[in-house]
This record gives C-alpha cells, sequence and structure tokens, in this order.
C-alpha cells in the first residue's frame, strides 16, 4: 500500500506518491511562478531526506508537465546536484517526444553518475 | 542609462514599428491594456502586445502568442519554444522595468519572417535597473563566446545547481532563450530609458506544420 498527497500551488500540481521502495514525484500542469523555488523545494528536500532514511528511489516524473519557467529549473538542479555528492537515488523521467523536454531534460545528464544513483530516462 | 551595448538610433522608432495604415486591433480578455495590432505584408507578419507589469499577465501573453502562432502554421514544438522566448523576455521586463508611473508598461512585439522570428520586449527602465544592465551586458557577451549554446547552458547549470537552496537567482533565463530557444539576443538602452531586448530565433525546416 502506498501513500499519495498531492500539492498545488497556481496551475503546476506536484503528486507525491510513496511506497516501501519509492517515492515518485509527478508533475503536472505549468509551473509559471516568480519565485517557484518556494512552493517546490519544501516537497524536493522532505523527499530527498526521505530517500536517505529509508533508502527509496526518488522518481521526479515531467511527462505530464506542459511548461516551466527558468525558476523552476534551479530547484530541480539544486536537488540533482546535491543527490549526485550525496547517496540519494533519483531518476527523472521526461518525455522524448517532447522537444521542449528532451532539450531541457536531456542536458540534465550531466548530473548523471556511473554507478545509476542519479538516472535521466527519456521514455 | 548605462552601460548601454548599443544606443538607440536616435529617433524613437524601433526596428520592426507597428504602422498606422491597416492595422487591425483585437482587444482580449476584456482587460483594458492588453490588446493586439496584427500586420500583414506579404513579407512580414506581426504582432503587439501591451501588457500590464503584474505576473499574472504573462500567462495570457503566452496563450494570446502561442495562438497567434499557430495561426501562422508553427509546429507544436516550435510554439513552445517561442512562447518560452517570449515568457522569459516579459518575466525580466517586468523584474527590472521601472512602472512608477501607471502608464508604464511592457510592450511585446512578434515579427514573423520567412526565415526568422523575431521578439523584442521594451520596458522603461530607471537607475536602479543599472545592475541588471550589466548583467545583462556581461551575459549576452558571455554566451555569445560559445559556438554551441548548449555549452554556455549546461555551464551556467552546473554552477546554478551548486548554490544554496535559498538562492532565489535562477540566472538560467537569457542562457535558456539562446540554447532552448535557438535565438540570438541583443539589447540597447534608449535615450528615453526604454530598454529593448530582441531575441531573433532561426526556423529550422520542421518549424512550420
Amino acid at each position: 500500500m502506498g501513500e499519495a498527497k498531492t500539492f498545488i500551488n497556481n496551475l503546476l500540481t506536484l503528486e507525491v506518491r510513496e511506497n516501501n521502495n519509492s517515492i515518485n514525484i509527478c508533475w503536472t500542469g505549468k509551473s509559471v511562478d516568480r519565485e517557484p523555488a518556494k512552493f517546490i523545494t519544501p516537497i524536493l528536500v522532505d523527499a530527498i531526506r526521505k530517500s536517505s532514511d529509508y533508502d527509496k528511489r526518488v522518481t521526479l516524473d515531467f511527462r505530464e508537465l506542459a511548461y516551466m519557467n527558468s525558476s523552476t529549473i534551479t530547484p530541480i538542479i539544486k536537488t540533482l546536484e546535491r543527490a549526485k555528492r550525496g547517496k540519494t537515488r533519483v531518476t527523472v523521467t521526461y518525455l522524448k517526444s517532447l522537444k521542449w523536454q528532451d532539450v531541457i531534460f536531456s542536458a540534465l545528464e550531466i548530473f548523471r553518475t556511473k554507478d545509476g544513483r542519479v538516472q535521466i530516462k527519456g521514455s | 542609462m548605462s552601460p548601454s551595448r548599443k544606443k538607440d538610433p536616435g529617433n524613437s522608432k524601433k526596428r520592426g514599428s507597428i504602422k498606422d495604415g491597416g492595422k487591425d486591433r483585437d482587444w482580449r480578455n476584456g482587460s483594458s491594456d492588453t490588446f493586439i495590432v496584427r500586420e500583414k505584408t506579404p513579407m512580414k507578419r506581426s504582432m503587439k502586445l501591451t501588457v500590464k507589469p503584474n505576473w499574472e499577465e504573462i500567462e495570457q501573453v503566452r496563450n494570446s502568442s502561442g495562438k497567434f502562432l499557430r495561426s501562422h502554421g508553427f509546429s507544436g514544438d516550435a510554439v513552445n519554444a517561442l512562447t518560452m522566448v517570449i515568457s522569459e523576455l516579459i518575466e525580466n521586463g517586468i523584474k527590472y522595468g521601472n512602472f512608477k508611473e501607471p502608464e508604464n508598461k511592457v510592450i511585446l512585439t512578434i515579427h514573423i519572417g520567412s526565415r526568422v522570428v523575431t521578439v523584442e520586449v521594451v520596458n522603461p527602465v530607471d537607475e536602479t535597473a543599472h545592475l541588471h544592465l550589466r548583467r545583462l551586458d556581461r551575459t549576452i557577451q558571455w554566451i555569445r563566446g560559445y559556438q554551441d549554446p548548449f555549452q554556455a547552458y549546461t555551464e551556467r547549470i552546473r554552477a546554478v545547481s551548486k548554490r544554496p537552496l535559498r538562492d532565489k537567482e535562477s540566472g538560467l533565463g537569457l542562457v535558456r532563450i539562446a540554447y532552448e530557444g535557438k535565438s540570438i539576443l541583443d539589447f540597447f538602452v534608449g535615450d528615453d530609458n526604454v530598454l529593448n531586448v530582441s531575441a531573433v530565433s532561426i526556423l529550422e525546416e520542421d518549424s512550420r506544420r
């Protein structure tokens, strides 16, 4: 059995589903706020903390996201950088067929780790 | 206002400004300040929006711009890229513009050429924008130093990702315009303290449906 929580801010919805092995954060809608990090960062920090404490893989699923401004990219890459330096397991999932997602998220390959802890996956 | 990379050539007429003749005004969303002016000629198509400096206006501008671009046959991917460019430039205009006077607004112009789309965002600035203008100048020069904007983008991502979580600064907007929007950025400040930032996007073969 998993636990699900939904966080909504303006046009953006983050649905966090947690089970024994993983924490899945599904992004839907648009992230257009002036300071989106205020909403996003606490959710990501909490997921990363739980991931470390309980050895769960965090998946950031962007496939349903329609748009995000550049201020939204900042908390995401800061989370990936910290995951890369730490022990957290994180997967970024995006839609390769959507060009803007392919362009933005494939560039996050720079955070990929050789041991597979941090993965960037286009589907 | 200094610094400026390129001075306005001394008149108030901007590149591709809308002419009086034959324009078609289209009032949207009941807003008394946001309107569209379309001009169609055999070689060029334009849209002009006057935008109130409220963050909530940006999404309306994205929708209007997307509709305009789609009506001219642009593909979904091209519309996404161009509306991203428009949004990022308007965000900067609202963040760093001088809107102390109620008549001060952000003005967006989109010009569709046969091979390029030019996005221009114009807004008044005052002395408090000095740091922003220096950073704008430095960032555009820095991006131009890279043959491939992808390299500039990944370098900036690396740098920003190492900053503290509480640090509000993104610093990714312009480099994203260059990389994802495939655009060449430029700016100048006119004698009337009006900042004009332009992004010229070179159209790819699959940009139109």
